[in-house]
């Protein structure tokens, strides 16, 4: 489906540069860029504004938390054009003027803008590094911008290799590989004790915004039995209602104990307050199963679970520095890490780099050899009229008209062979040759 | 009486080693549970806990082959004394080796009945795994050191 970007058709040349600007959590606070965050109505009348520039063929506008860029297919002339462009549309979109971020944008073009877009799709440009909601969200902008018409060959590619190197990227290196949440975190342990979430009984103490996120998790990976209890029984009933399960009191803990595996901690105590689990209740309430071991999170911060739990012997008591121990861990091996996941990106930028050259080379090469073989057939033409083939059989007429044929597209071939092995091999190194080609075999 | 001529006997034979593999396959799967679950208690998450597969699992797979592998055993003892029917129950306890190898019988015995009855898991019961299988080590020392005609091939 194609909207009126596609309709106003602009005719420019698309075969240019990639060229990026935009601002990051690295380069401004969360009050800049929320100024420029964009809803889902207001991306055509962004991409709009952006190929309203006369060096713009494409664009693609990715707004998230944080991060805003455009990323754009621009005459390879353009640069500061594209950038006072750019200042143009963001001071529009965000009714702020440019001074104002002037200095928190950052403009890449070529080989690095490429790159960049390689890695935020990687999660390597993230506040936790390997965090895949980016690759989601890049994919929504794109598939936004692709659909009012706003992407052609060089951004389709370019996104297309993108998701391609995320993917790689992910598969071969431990960038994503391991928690980095608390909550997170909290379900990798569930997994490291219990093989199958499905089967195991989850009660939640505490309805509030952590223990929802936590319960999520749990949910995501299968589990289905809950307990939820909360201070205020009308909360945990709503949430019992969204995520199916059995709504309780803070009274009645103790009666369902003995029924829960797993049991997470987040419910708000006052200072001073009791712990909400003692030592003794966890211990009549193994007794009650048997051989089947419980694991008990603490996210609340005071406790709600005593600490002397963790010294009975079906037991498993964490809380959240514990949890954050697991957290710091990972986020040091995901930033280990990092540097392989360079690497593939950087493999990654060549083979696009490579691409665009030869996308760029192959047209002036076919042209070339169009041309030059038409002039080349103009000739052989003009010999053969030159030639006095009255006293020729039309055998030999033939004959000859096929030997000067023949000569001609072999001298062609050979004079042009030369040049055209080394373009293709050095363009990618040297792009004038490209403009020096073009100009010594202009017609 | 010798292997090739009394089929009780080869059928002892294939028991008693069948079931010294699953012991084996149960005394590392308790180290791995020992592992594994003092790793998780002291919080600490290194190298093994990461590659070992989910407590739960162990756990379970253990019970299961120490549950055969005791059955095994059984029966293997069972058919030895079957197997030789002009010896008396007194003088196979009178048998070093025989003596023992009935102790680690008893010791996995023990093992089942905390686990089924008292619901024994984990590191308790790995450990209980370890010391039976260390008895079952013994037994076979003695079999073959102090059996005389009786393990004479």
């Amino acid at each position: 489906m194609r909207s009126n970007l596609a309709e106003k058709e602009i005719q420019k040349d698309s075969s240019g540069v990639i060229a990026l600007s935009g601002l990051s959590h690295k380069t401004g606070g969360v009050d800049l860029r929320e100024q420029f965050a964009l809803k889902e109505d207001q991306y055509p009348l962004a991409l709009q504004e952006i190929l309203q520039g006369s060096d713009v063929s494409e664009a693609v506008v990715v707004s998230t938390c944080n991060r805003v860029e455009i990323i754009a297919a621009t005459d390879s002339s353009a640069g500061e054009r594209f950038t006072a462009h750019v200042e143009d549309v963001l001071e529009k979109l965000s009714g702020l003027s440019r001074g104002k971020f002037r200095e928190n944008l950052y403009h890449l073009r070529g080989e690095s803008a490429v790159g960049h877009v390689f890695r935020v799709a990687s999660g390597l440009d993230s506040l936790v590094p390997g965090e895949p909601q980016i690759l989601g969200q890049l994919k929504s902008a794109f598939a936004l911008a692709h659909e009012h018409g706003a992407t052609k060959t060089l951004l389709n590619h370019l996104f297309q290799r993108a998701f391609g190197v995320a993917k790689s990227v992910r598969s071969r290196t431990e960038i994503g590989k391991r928690a980095v949440s608390v909550c997170y975190a909290a379900r990798e342990l569930a997994q490291k004790i219990y093989a199958d979430l499905s089967k195991q009984r989850v009660m939640l103490i505490g309805a509030g915004e952590m223990g929802t996120l936590a319960l999520k998790h749990f949910q995501s990976a299968g589990a289905h039995q809950f307990f939820l209890a909360n201070k205020t029984l009308s909360r945990a009933a709503d949430l019992a209602g969204e995520v199916g399960g059995v709504a309780l009191g803070l009274d009645a803990i103790e009666e369902f104990l003995p029924q829960a595996d797993i049991v997470i901690g987040a419910a708000t105590l006052e200072r001073g307050m009791d712990a909400l689990l003692t030592e003794s209740m966890v211990r009549e309430a193994l007794q009650d199963r048997p051989g089947q071991p419980q694991l008990l999170i603490d996210l609340a911060v005071p406790r709600n679970f005593d600490s002397a739990i963790g010294q009975l012997n079906d037991a498993f008591l964490f809380n959240v520095d514990d949890l954050e121990g697991v957290v710091q861990e990972n986020l040091e091996t995901r930033r280990g890490a990092l540097d392989q996941a360079e690497l593939i990106v950087g493999e990654e930028v060549l083979k696009f780099l490579s691409w665009m050259q030869r996308r760029s080379v192959e047209p002036v090469i076919k042209q070339t050899l169009e041309d030059f073989d038409h002039l080349r057939s103009e000739e052989v033409l003009k010999a053969l009229r030159r030639l006095d083939r009255g006293a020729l059989s039309a055998e030999q007429q033939i004959e000859i008209e096929k030997v000067i044929e023949q000569l001609s597209q072999t001298l062609l071939a050979k004079v042009l062979h030369q040049p055209i092995r080394v373009l293709k091999a050095q363009a990618t190194e040297d792009p004038q040759l490209l403009e020096i080609f073009r100009e010594f075999f202009k017609r | 009486m010798l292997i090739e001529e009394n089929s009780l006997v080869r059928a002892h034979v294939v028991l008693i080693i069948s079931a010294s593999v699953l012991f084996l396959l149960s005394f590392v799967m308790s180290l791995a549970v020992i592992l594994q679950e003092s790793q998780l208690k002291k919080k600490q998450f290194g190298f093994f806990q990461r590659r070992l597969p989910p407590l739960e699992i162990l756990d379970r797979l253990n019970t299961r082959v120490v549950h055969v592998g005791f059955w095994t055993m059984l029966a293997a003892i069972v058919l030895a004394v079957m197997s030789e029917p002009h010896i008396t129950l007194t003088d196979w306890f009178e048998n070093f080796g025989f003596v023992v190898s009935v102790l680690a019988l008893i010791a996995f015995a023990i093992l089942e009945v905390a686990r089924f009855r008292f619901g024994y898991r984990g590191r308790r019961a790995a450990w209980l795994t370890v010391a039976a299988f260390g008895l079952f080590c013994l037994s076979f020392v003695g079999v073959h050191l102090f059996s005389g005609a009786t393990h004479a091939f």
